[in-house]
């Protein structure tokens, strides 16, 4: 029989107690260190306060128009990447006819699309007036369309939450 | 407007690495160097994808 199966019949040796009982000493140098605040000259952790208010104010916005969150933390750079990014992709996909979801869909994955295209802010709520004929999905072009849409959409939610990131200090 | 489906993933990648450039990168050279990156990254993809569903439509 192995010895380290459970029957063994070799006597078990408990692991000394881990937990310090109360009657026991504390070492003095750690004693010391819990008592003593931190030397002046050790490097302090930069303290972060999060301005919670102007990063919703920056994700409303930065939702509502693209780049516009960059815009407000005078990001101007990337706001105009943002913008023309977003711009671009959106009046392609509605020139070419691509569907834009409405908010009550028939399943769930009308919900995803209208999800994506919302996300469009502005150019969701322009959609009809862009392209005045509507969406005409019966062509490959009217799908391709459909698919730029979307991608403008969550490509300005990603910029957003960049700008909010910004906004809390998590990112410079 | 019509544009073809490589038209059209051509400008989908162009943009989106523009995006992700300016997002991820600071300096513009390093976003240039990451735009062209991600960029012929997605048209490799999208062209190898294309080709190994090739034999399923024949």
């Amino acid at each position: 029989m192995p010895e380290d199966t459970p029957n063994s019949l070799e006597p078990f040796e408990a692991p000394a107690p881990a937990v310090q009982t109360p009657g026991m000493a504390l070492d003095p140098t750690e004693t010391r260190e819990m008592l003593e605040p931190p030397s002046p000259t050790a490097p302090d952790p930069a303290p972060r306060h999060p301005n919670e208010l102007l990063a919703l104010v920056v994700a409303i916005v930065g939702w509502t128009l693209p780049g516009g969150g960059h815009l407000l933390l005078r990001r101007w750079g990337r706001a105009l990447v943002a913008f023309g990014a977003v711009a671009i992709l959106a009046f392609v996909g509605l020139k070419m006819r691509g569907n834009v979801f409405p908010p009550r869909g028939a399943d769930a994955f009308d919900f995803l699309g209208f999800i994506a295209d919302a996300g469009a802010g502005v150019f969701y709520l322009l959609a009809k007036t862009v392209e005045a004929a509507g969406p005409d999905v019966s062509r490959a072009a009217g799908d391709y369309g459909t698919r730029l849409v979307a991608a403008a959409g969550v490509l300005n939610l990603l910029i957003m939450l960049d700008a909010v990131q910004i906004a809390r200090g998590e990112k410079s | 407007m019509i544009l073809t489906h490589f038209q059209t993933m051509c400008l989908f990648a162009f943009i989106v690495s523009v995006v992700f450039a300016f997002l991820s990168r600071k300096h513009l050279k390093e976003r240039l160097r990451y735009a062209l990156y991600a960029f012929l990254a997605f048209l490799l993809v999208a062209v190898a994808m294309g080709w190994l569903m090739y034999p399923i439509s024949h």
